[in-house]
């Protein structure tokens, strides 16, 4: 039965201990308890400690200053490098009041020593004993002056912990203003990023229309010529009294085909070729119309793609009598006889 | 034996109690940097744990300086054979709170303070830097502390809270809810006694 009761009280001060829930004399009750302590009890002791340390999990988490850090680590350096190897004792608020009032106390003993020896020389010194009376006015007022200055500094220094907080909880809240500008700010660049992708496509788009517009412009151009020359290919055929002269390939070129309409009465024709090489870029066609033996330039043209047939218009074709046409390869813009080989020859009927 | 238990919950637990004894090992043999690791690991949760004990922030700032130097100073003391390092740490810290809430010179200087208390501002938890597996397995451990927790009797529970989170003694409970001092002590027993089980069947 007794032994059950010793159980239970170290039950009871164990779960006490842990959760630092026992007045002074009973946590050194437990703690002389503890250092007689079965095996059984021990394990007890260390699984309640365990247990109300798992409690401190659910406080909230919260941050402390960083300058908190560099402090701790500053101490611990500076202990590191003192020679003595005694450790550097961090001064808190409490530790600088307590060697405060460690010097008050000192000064109120050293002060009562005096004043004990005081009593002891009395008797021997009573002509002394005005002037000792006024030397201890004057400590005593020191010592009231000492205490008061004391106090003030113990205030200022309150003061200047609340002033430091007050100044941590800005820094804080102003680090956070920013933390929110910021990303606001990075929100706003990144849209930025996103609308200006957007106008390069669109930049993109507009040049890729600029340049189809540019071609369908060449083409209505191309087309417009080509309109323009079929009415005049019209016009010529059109007339009511045309010749027709047809041309066949010779032996540099045996698949030529060639054919002219001529309308005499205007002096205009039309020339129509097909299967003749691509001329170089250095040479040209030349028509001919060869009338007694001699032959006369009805004008140049090239031909760039064989596989078609090719329309061209003579504009001055004025000549009495019947001859042949005929055309040969020259040097770009023509000769004034022809020099080159003939490619298609034919005579008017 | 349960801490060990506890300590093998998951494997980031048995890795952190390795890694704690590592740092422990290395500030003992006075490694700054060490002491810098282990602050680095549990600086919020002991300000968390200070703050609400002696509620200013600057007084909360000032004792966790304080337990990290008695760490520095005293690492070497640390005895494996009674708990893990988290165990120690947190055990104390609790025990300097305590003893600052207790103090004469602190409920002397809280009289004198002015009402900087009430301005307090709580600040939100940012873990951004840290580890986000081993804040999934801490609020793993709180949820199931919280939930064992809740698995107690009411008056079991209240007795608890009250000493652990509002850092009353026994005979304060006891004056404070007018419940005689055996029954708080017993209660406090039972409970723990209880918390003890529930956990021990939920790591098992």
């Amino acid at each position: 039965m007794a032994e059950d009761n010793t159980v239970n009280q170290f039950d009871e001060l164990c779960a006490g201990y842990v959760l630092g829930s026992l007045d002074n004399d009973e946590r050194i009750r437990f703690e002389e308890l503890l250092e007689s302590a079965t095996n059984e009890q021990e394990q007890f002791y260390v699984d309640m400690q365990a247990i109300a340390a798992e409690l401190a999990l659910l406080y909230p988490e919260q941050i402390p200053s960083p300058d908190l850090r560099h402090q701790l680590i500053d101490m611990a350096w500076a202990s590191v490098n003192n020679k003595d190897g005694a450790n550097v004792l961090y001064l808190s608020r409490y530790r600088y009041a307590a060697a405060a009032a460690v010097v008050f106390m000192i000064s109120a003993l050293g002060l009562l020593f005096h004043t004990q020896n005081l009593k002891q020389d009395i008797s021997e010194q009573d002509r002394l004993l005005g002037e000792q009376g006024d030397f201890m006015s004057e400590q005593t007022d020191q010592i009231l002056d000492l205490t008061e200055d004391i106090m003030n500094t113990q205030r200022q220094l309150q003061q200047t912990s609340e002033e430091l907080a007050i100044a941590r909880e800005k820094l804080y809240e102003s680090e956070t203003g920013s933390e929110f500008y910021q990303e606001r700010i990075d929100i706003l660049q990144s849209e930025l990023a996103q609308q200006e992708i957007f106008i390069d496509q669109q930049e993109e788009q507009l040049e890729q229309q600029n340049s189809t517009i540019t071609e369908i412009q060449s083409r209505m151009a191309t087309l417009e010529d080509e309109v323009q020359r079929k009415e005049e290919l019209l016009t010529i055929l059109e007339a009511r009294d045309v010749d027709l002269v047809l041309m066949d390939g010779l032996d540099v070129n045996p698949e030529g085909y060639g054919k002219v309409v001529w309308d005499k009465d205007n002096g205009r024709a039309i020339l129509q070729v097909a299967n003749l090489p691509v001329v170089p870029t250095d040479r040209d066609y030349q028509l001919w119309f060869i009338i007694n033996d001699q032959p006369q330039s009805a004008g140049v043209f090239a031909v760039q793609d064989p596989e078609r047939d090719d329309f061209f218009t003579i504009e001055e074709l004025k000549q009495d009598g019947q001859g042949a046409f005929a055309i040969t390869m020259e040097p770009k813009g023509g000769s004034p006889q022809p020099t080159g080989d003939m490619y298609l020859l034919g005579a008017q009927n | 034996m349960l801490f060990f238990i506890l300590s093998a919950i998951g494997k980031v637990l048995t890795q952190n109690n390795t890694r704690d004894r590592e740092l422990m090992r290395r500030i003992a043999s006075r490694e700054p940097e060490a002491l810098g690791e282990l602050y680095d690991h549990y600086n919020k949760l002991l300000f968390g744990l200070l703050k609400p004990i002696v509620k200013k922030h600057t007084e909360a700032e000032d004792l966790l300086q304080e337990v990290f130097t008695s760490i520095w100073e005293k690492a070497e003391q640390f005895d494996t054979e009674r708990g893990t390092p988290y165990t120690w740490i947190v055990s104390l810290t609790r025990n300097k709170g305590i003893d600052r809430l207790r103090s004469k010179v602190y409920k002397e200087q809280k009289k004198q303070s002015t009402s900087l208390d009430d301005e307090e501002v709580f600040m939100p938890l940012f873990s951004h830097e840290n580890n986000p597996l081993e804040n999934t397995i801490l609020s793993d451990r709180a949820k199931r502390v919280g939930e064992a927790l809740n698995k107690l009797s009411e008056k079991q529970r209240s007795v608890i809270q009250v000493a652990y989170f509002d850092g009353l003694t026994q005979s304060e409970i006891s004056e404070e809810y007018d419940i005689p001092l055996g029954t708080v002590k017993t209660r406090m027993r039972d409970g723990m006694i209880k918390l003890r089980e529930i956990l021990a069947q939920e790591a098992a």
